[in-house]
């Protein structure tokens, strides 16, 4: 069985022809076609690097994707769009607003999906954002209650992640990084994932971050998907001690190099973070891959911590005389 | 009467394409086209239209917007010695960051940059001045103690430090100083309440102006009775987030102050005025209505700016609607957030 298998959270950063399009087509210089050929272009772009590196499950970049929760918003029935709200430090984002009843009106990430498979022979996972942080980052402005949102919202993205199925993904990803938000509500987080993944043969990931796991560790551990994948290297490595006290029986993917960082780490820092989850995780059910999404640093960073991820993934194989 | 207040924070950009942009100003700063000057006078109108805007929209003791603020502690953080600024943590169960900060030995002061900051938006208004500092126990719970191992000896320090902030903010000008403690309302036990509670005496230790504390997120309902013993001249509730707190406070008065955290700093739906006007109305009988000040339930940089203002102007629609009824008494004076 393979062993440390490497990926990608989602995101990649966009390279500069892509930002000067997207700005263009919103001064409306120029039309949804040409902006989706520099999509392409870079999600090509994106797939080569992966291959190049020797990335094992590769995600195709979301270059068409502003913000994880506004781009499905603004695809779907009852959603209104607000001005921009700021994330943090110079970051801002436009949130939705839920103003009436939520529903689908066509597949949403399939084409994003299907170009970038069709690009490569190694797998390429569908990647969709879940129900509880699409409700947790939307105002609330229709539905009685948070509950009802987000069993609706699960419903909706159910039937994008068959369909996502339908059109050949081996990996749905289906990314929650607002589960650890509100420890009190992780059942109703797990009942709506549990919609979300009903019925599904392909394999299940979910990604949570930027939390404080061990108020819901063990309980995220029977969020009903076959991986979760968790940032590790933002936290030095802390969530090891969780896993320590309480093995985890499903597959995890351990976020090695800080997304939010500039800083380069050098191979022997990772390959230490690796050899550490190495004493508590089995190799065979350990994935390699950064925190979070990439989107938020240059693409030569980008670049330069998945080179050194996947040469201290490389050289920890060796060293274990792993496959 | 029945002055209104922000609790802290102001969105930093405007929604039209009109006046100052700090985020494209940032932008174009770090892409080498703004010079250094040019960025800070961004900010600098930035935070004069902040103002501006609260003073129109009927704000008696405004804030700065925290507009030169990416979060709530690393500001704070800056002034400290020992203390480095490491990586995004989420800000409690907001879908918002900050970053943390590192106790790397005993916290020391090392001087008020934020004192600069409060001169500038001191010349900027003749309405009262109001800054939000972390309060101690939010500020400790918020890092990450690498130094002291003890909650009790890292809050000591922590209170003793921001105290010489607070009074150098107090210098420079401001009116009221408020500590925000939302961490008191995410698990704290009783024992580290109380030692919050000892370390918010020290932080207001001979300040000279009044002394706010505000809590928000949770429901504080759980902790009113502990709140209220808390050595403050005005208490910050927020009302959104606990649905019982204004029959609480329409029912016993408070030796403080009490600042009724209304509209939803956080939710999109408009509350309606005469809604608001009749909470007013209940807890300003009981408290005393110069007792009672009006503001958002937290910061407002949870939402986009025109809703943010439409959250203020409905304060002052609540405000207008209560000085006419027949309950209130007339109006004869000018608002004030002055301490009678």
């Amino acid at each position: 069985m393979a062993a440390l298998l490497t990926t990608s959270v989602g995101s990649f950063p966009k390279p500069d022809y892509l930002l000067k399009a997207r700005s263009a087509f919103a001064r409306g210089e120029i039309s949804r076609e040409q902006l989706a050929e520099q999509e392409r272009r870079a999600t090509e772009a994106c797939i080569r690097l992966q291959e190049r590196l020797g990335i094992d499950i590769l995600v195709h970049g979301e270059m068409e994707r502003g913000d994880m929760t506004t781009y499905f918003a603004e695809q779907m029935d009852g959603f209104a769009i607000s001005g921009l709200v700021r994330s943090y430090g110079n970051r801002y984002y436009r949130k939705p607003i839920v103003v009436g009843p939520i529903g689908r009106r066509r597949p949403m990430a399939v084409e994003a999906f299907k170009f970038a498979q069709s690009l490569t022979d190694r797998p390429v996972k569908g990647m969709l954002t879940g129900p509880y942080t699409m409700a947790d980052w939307s105002f609330n402005d229709h539905y009685p209650n948070r509950r009802a949102l987000v069993l609706r919202l699960a419903e909706v993205i159910h039937e994008e992640a068959v369909d996502l199925e339908r059109a050949g993904a081996r990996y749905i990803q289906i990314d929650e990084p607002a589960i650890s938000t509100r420890p009190e509500e992780i059942d109703l987080a797990i009942e709506a994932l549990g919609i979300v993944t009903r019925g599904l043969s392909a394999h299940t990931i979910t990604h949570i971050c930027y939390g404080h796991f061990e108020k819901i560790y063990p309980r995220m551990l029977d969020l009903p998907v076959d991986q979760l994948d968790l940032e590790a290297a933002n936290n030095d490595f802390a969530i090891l001690e969780l896993f320590r006290r309480h093995r985890p029986h499903k597959e995890i993917a351990l976020g090695v190099v800080d997304v939010h960082s500039h800083r380069v780490e050098p191979v022997e820092a990772i390959k230490k973070g690796i050899l550490a989850a190495l004493e508590v995780l089995d190799p065979e059910r350990l994935y390699i891959d950064p925190d979070c999404g990439l989107k938020t640093r240059t693409w030569e960073e980008a670049e330069q911590k998945l080179a050194n991820m996947v040469e201290a993934v490389r050289q920890v194989k060796a060293e274990r005389g792993l496959a | 009467m029945l002055p209104i207040t922000v609790v802290g924070s102001y969105p930093k950009l405007p929604e039209g394409s009109e006046g100052p942009n700090v985020r494209n100003a940032i932008n174009r700063f770090e892409s080498g086209r703004l010079s250094v000057r040019e960025l800070e006078q961004t900010v600098r109108e930035t935070v004069a239209r902040v103002i501006r805007e609260q003073e129109e929209a009927g704000v008696d003791l405004v804030t700065d917007g925290q507009i030169r603020w990416d979060d709530l502690v690393t500001p704070f953080a800056r002034d400290l010695g020992s203390v480095e600024i490491g990586g995004l943590v989420r800000y409690f169960d907001n879908n918002v960051y900050y970053r943390r900060p590192l106790l790397k030995g005993r916290i020391w002061f090392r001087g008020s940059s934020l004192a600069w900051e409060v001169r500038q938006a001191r010349a900027l208004t003749r309405r009262g001045l109001k800054v939000a500092l972390p309060g101690p126990f939010t500020f400790v719970r918020l890092s990450l103690d690498e130094h002291y191992g003890d909650l009790a000896r890292a809050l000591a320090d922590a209170a003793e430090a921001l105290n010489l902030e607070a009074r150098a903010l107090a210098e420079a000008g401001a009116d009221v100083i408020q500590f925000d403690e939302p961490a008191l309302l995410f698990d704290a036990t009783p024992d580290e309440r109380r030692l919050a509670r000892e370390a918010l005496a020290t932080a207001r230790e001979g300040l000279g102006v009044p002394v706010a504390l505000h809590t928000y997120f949770r429901d504080a309902g759980p902790l009113f009775e502990e709140l209220a013993a808390f050595p403050v001249d005005i208490l910050g509730f927020d009302l959104a987030s606990g649905p019982d707190l204004a029959r609480r406070l329409a029912g016993v008065r408070l030796d403080q102050k009490v600042t009724l955290g209304l509209v939803d700093g956080r939710g999109w739906r408009l509350e309606p005025a005469d809604e608001l006007a009749r909470t007013i109305e209940a807890v300003a009988s009981r408290q005393g209505w110069d007792r009672v000040l009006l503001s958002p339930s937290c910061g407002l940089e949870f939402l986009p700016q025109g809703r943010a203002l439409a959250k203020l102007r409905r304060l002052a629609e609540a405000r207008a609607l209560v000085a006419g009824a027949p309950s209130s008494p007339s109006q004869k004076e000018a608002s004030s957030w002055q301490p009678s």
